[in-house]
């Protein structure tokens, strides 16, 4: 016992002695980036989310955050693959699809949801690729649209109202010389379908689902473009795709996008460049 | 290989050199275990076994851990080597693969002193503000990896300090660990009565990385308004415990209290720069936890009574990690650890930020027949919401050496919207009699019959009964000691509920069979096992998750020498 005062009293000394400077806190709730190139670095934002998953409207507040933050330097697509993107209940629509299911497996591991893909990078101090820490998005998304420009892609869609066949011209070309394959994806999404979300423990009967993927006009993992591509060179891929007819409220040309972006090998395939545009424009 | 595990790899050749020189001079002691698990996958999507990688294509997933420790001398040395491949016990959900050496320590008593490097497994108190432990079933093993140091002052007093980074599979998170304590024991019996005390004071603080810094900055700098909150490196949380005996009473009392610091309150509200709010966000607060523990035993009567306050106690290496990843600490659990089947279906994770519990348990034994159990717990929020409630009571009688039987009721409730996050479902209620007979045949054969029921309540809003509905589960065991056991069961949604599995429009009520064969010889135990098993949380210590359906083989081997 006679041990314990001193003992005591030099641990409350060594603590209280302690006292760390105050951080500060940088006010990035809401900057606009303005890039200094002439080519914008566009980033991808791969959502894996869920009409039953009730973290995701978290994530889905986050990232429309981003988008007001960023703006169209930000590319999204809302992935309800298999895991807890059964319908609610009260869902009038499946938003699952066979390709959405693919492209979430093509992306996992992820932990749980929401979780994000952020220009399939594999950021450092995480898991996986997927990054299930809501907070870090808008600073992943900044650190990505840092880098440079390496390729620009353009997109120029053209959609039959009557027969509801789109086709879209995807172009590519090289900001400077790139080694391995080059790969370009194409998907089309749908915004603005209001229909039921899990959120916590209860359910939002009137959500708004936004940048719901569809379906995947290239292949899972991309269509192969070319080996290797030197500075100034275009490439064009045109898709054709029939957009299926409106059905209660779903498949609204006017609420649908396209989202295309390029992957490089040199770059462990991350997304190089993202381009969208609205079928109808 | 990783640099880390080459280094490891030949700090453990030079320890094991090192131990073997020694054994030139005296004789050692070697002692270890060894434990593997592999499943063999068979996707049965109606019962939800399906969409990982197992399921999947890969078809086959395994877990071994082989320790081996080594004392000589007054050293002591330990190494185990990890191997996961194509393994479900990291998620459930997904495939985790990767080996290599999972823990090592080298250690030695020098006098008083007691020093030991590597992987160390520690707690202070219950473990409230430090707990270094594993459970392999949820794959938690998160040793300290650093050093530690343990002065014995006097017979009775020793105090304690240790540095360290936390483990997370085979490599560290980079925050670092570092605390101290002082733990004695006071005797102040007499003839007539006993009188102890032993209590204890313990400090632990955390220091986070720059890494893990611009993280949290990160998020709180896009944060608004009176969600934006200034992180702080370091944390402290400190414990102040006693247990004392008086004759058949015993008292264990611990309070904790932890520096303000930021962790992710899932509850909280963020709204963000378009004014939409949504849960989940980091939040600074301090933290509290005071848990008390008193008991009686004496001529056949054992009265438990616990209690347990948990505010803001989220206690983690970082606070960007989440379910059981980095937690420093352990908050024991208040309620009742149920092993048979249906009565363990519905189990209550501890709650780290909001938690106010109560338990009691009162046991009695009658005569050398007879004994009869019942507990009682019951835990809420802080704002008094109902999270669990269990009533469970039970008796045993013996009859002889030739049969017994144990029979009893628990009346449950468990609020699976939180401890589950499954959305507007109401209140679980549930009602499980029970009964488990045991009768031998001869001194080396014997039969077991287990026998359950549960009854849920309905779920008026589904017009359905609640989660899964009735079950009903039976079990038969045949033993021929000391060799051979034979197990079959099987789980049966006699009454099928709101989750239960729909094929053509209806719900189905399931089979859920087993089938186990265990071989024991010496200290080599082997098991073959056929499984299809429903979802449901599985939990050690107070510590759950949920697990996914699984359907498919398991194969087993635990060894020990």
């Amino acid at each position: 016992m006679k041990y314990l005062t001193p003992i005591i009293f030099a641990l409350s000394i060594i603590i209280i002695s302690c006292e760390e400077q105050p951080l500060f806190i940088p006010d990035n709730s809401n900057q606009m980036q303005d890039s200094m190139n002439t080519v914008p670095k566009r980033v991808l934002l791969e959502e894996l989310t869920g009409a039953s998953c009730p973290n995701c409207p978290a994530g889905t507040a986050a990232l429309e955050s981003i988008l007001t933050v960023f703006g169209d330097r930000v590319v999204t697509n809302a992935i309800h693959g298999k895991f807890l993107s059964q319908p609610t209940p009260q869902s009038a629509y499946d938003f699952r699809n066979e390709d959405a299911e693919d492209l979430e497996n093509f992306l996992a591991p992820f932990l749980g949801k929401p979780a994000a893909v952020i220009d399939r990078f594999h950021f450092e101090g995480q898991d996986f690729m997927t990054v299930d820490v809501i907070g870090l998005w808008q600073s992943f998304v900044q650190k990505r649209l840092d880098e440079p420009a390496r390729i620009d892609l353009r997109l120029v869609p053209d959609f039959n109202n009557i027969t509801r066949v789109l086709t879209v011209q995807a172009t590519v070309e090289a900001l400077e010389d790139l080694q391995g394959n080059i790969k370009l994806s194409v998907v089309i999404n749908e915004s603005h379908i209001i229909d039921a979300q899990s959120n916590q423990n209860q359910i939002i009967p009137d959500y708004e689902h936004n940048h719901v993927m569809r379906d995947m006009l290239s292949t899972i993992s991309g269509d192969i473009l070319i080996n290797g591509l030197q500075e100034g060179d275009e490439i064009t891929r045109t898709y054709t795709y029939t957009v299926p007819e409106e059905n209660n409220g779903e498949w609204v040309a006017e609420n649908m996008e396209l989202i295309a972006f390029v992957t490089a090998s040199e770059f462990d395939n991350q997304v190089l460049q993202a381009a969208a545009a609205h079928v109808t424009e | 290989m990783h640099r880390k595990q080459s280094f490891r790899l030949l700090a453990c050749t030079a320890l094991f050199s090192f131990s073997c020189f020694c054994s030139t001079y005296s004789q050692g002691s070697f002692t270890g275990g060894f434990q593997s698990s592999a499943n063999f996958f068979i996707r049965d999507s109606l019962i939800g076994a399906a969409n990982i990688p197992q399921y999947d294509r890969q078809l086959f997933g395994a877990q071994s851990w082989l320790d081996l420790g080594y004392t000589i001398d007054g050293f002591d040395f330990g190494l185990r080597f990890d191997v996961f491949n194509n393994s479900n016990l990291l998620n459930p959900n997904d495939s985790y693969t990767d080996e290599g050496i999972g823990r090592w320590h080298a250690g030695k008593k020098i006098n008083k002193l007691d020093i030991r490097v590597g992987h160390i497994y520690d707690q202070i108190g219950s473990g409230i503000i430090y707990r270094a432990f594993e459970e392999r079933p949820l794959l938690i093993d998160n040793p300290l990896y650093g050093l530690r140091l343990i002065y014995d002052l006097n017979d009775n007093w020793q105090i304690k300090g240790f540095t360290g980074r936390q483990k997370f599979l085979f490599s560290e998170y980079q925050p670092v660990v570092k605390g101290t304590s002082i733990e004695g024991f006071i005797d102040l019996s007499t003839e007539e009565k006993i009188f102890t005390l032993a209590p204890g004071l313990g400090i632990v603080n955390r220091t986070v990385d720059d890494d893990t810094m611009d993280d949290v900055v990160d998020i709180v700098s896009t944060y608004i308004g009176e969600d934006r909150v200034v992180p702080v490196f370091n944390t402290y949380a400190f414990s102040l415990f006693n247990t004392l005996v008086a004759g058949p009473f015993s008292w264990y009392l611990e309070g904790a209290y932890k520096t303000s610091e930021v962790y992710f309150d899932p509850n909280a509200i963020l709204t963000d720069v378009n004014g939409v709010e949504s849960f989940g966000k980091l939040v600074k607060n301090e933290g509290t936890v005071i848990y008390t523990s008193l008991s009686y035993a004496a001529k056949g009567l054992g009265v438990t009574l616990e209690t347990k306050r948990t505010e803001n106690f989220d206690y983690r290496v970082n606070p960007n990690l989440r379910l059981n990843r980095g937690l420093i600490n352990y908050i024991p659990p208040m309620n009742r650890q149920n092993t048979y089947r249906l009565l363990a279906r519905y189990s209550p994770a501890t709650q780290l930020l909001s938690e106010q519990a109560f338990q009691a348990d009162v046991k009695y034994r009658w005569n050398k027949s007879l004994t009869t159990n019942v507990n009682f717990s019951y835990i809420t929020t802080l704002d008094g919401d109902k999270l669990f409630q269990e009533f469970y009571s039970e008796f045993f009688y013996k009859y002889k050496t030739l049969w017994r039987f144990r029979g009893g009721l628990q009346l449950l409730q468990y609020n699976q919207e939180v401890y589950e996050v499954k959305p507007e479902v109401p209140l679980v209620e549930t009602i499980v009699p029970f009964i488990d007979f045991l009768y031998k045949f001869s001194r080396k054969k014997s039969i077991r019959l287990e026998l359950q029921y549960m009854d849920i309540g309905r779920d008026e809003k589904a017009e359905t009964l609640q989660d899964y509905g009735d079950w009903i589960f039976a079990q038969v065991e045949y033993s021929v000691a000391p060799y051979w056991s034979f197990v079959v069961s099987d789980m049966y949604n006699v009454n099928p509920g709101k989750q239960s599995a729909i094929k053509d429009g209806e719900r189905k009520s399931l089979h859920f069979p087993r089938i186990d064969i265990y071989y024991t010889i010496k200290a080599n135990r082997l098991s073959l096992s056929y499984i299809k098993q429903v979802e449901g949380i599985v939990c050690t210590g107070g510590i759950c998750r949920l697990e996914p359906a699984f359907s498919g083989f398991n194969f087993s081997v635990s060894s020990s020498f």
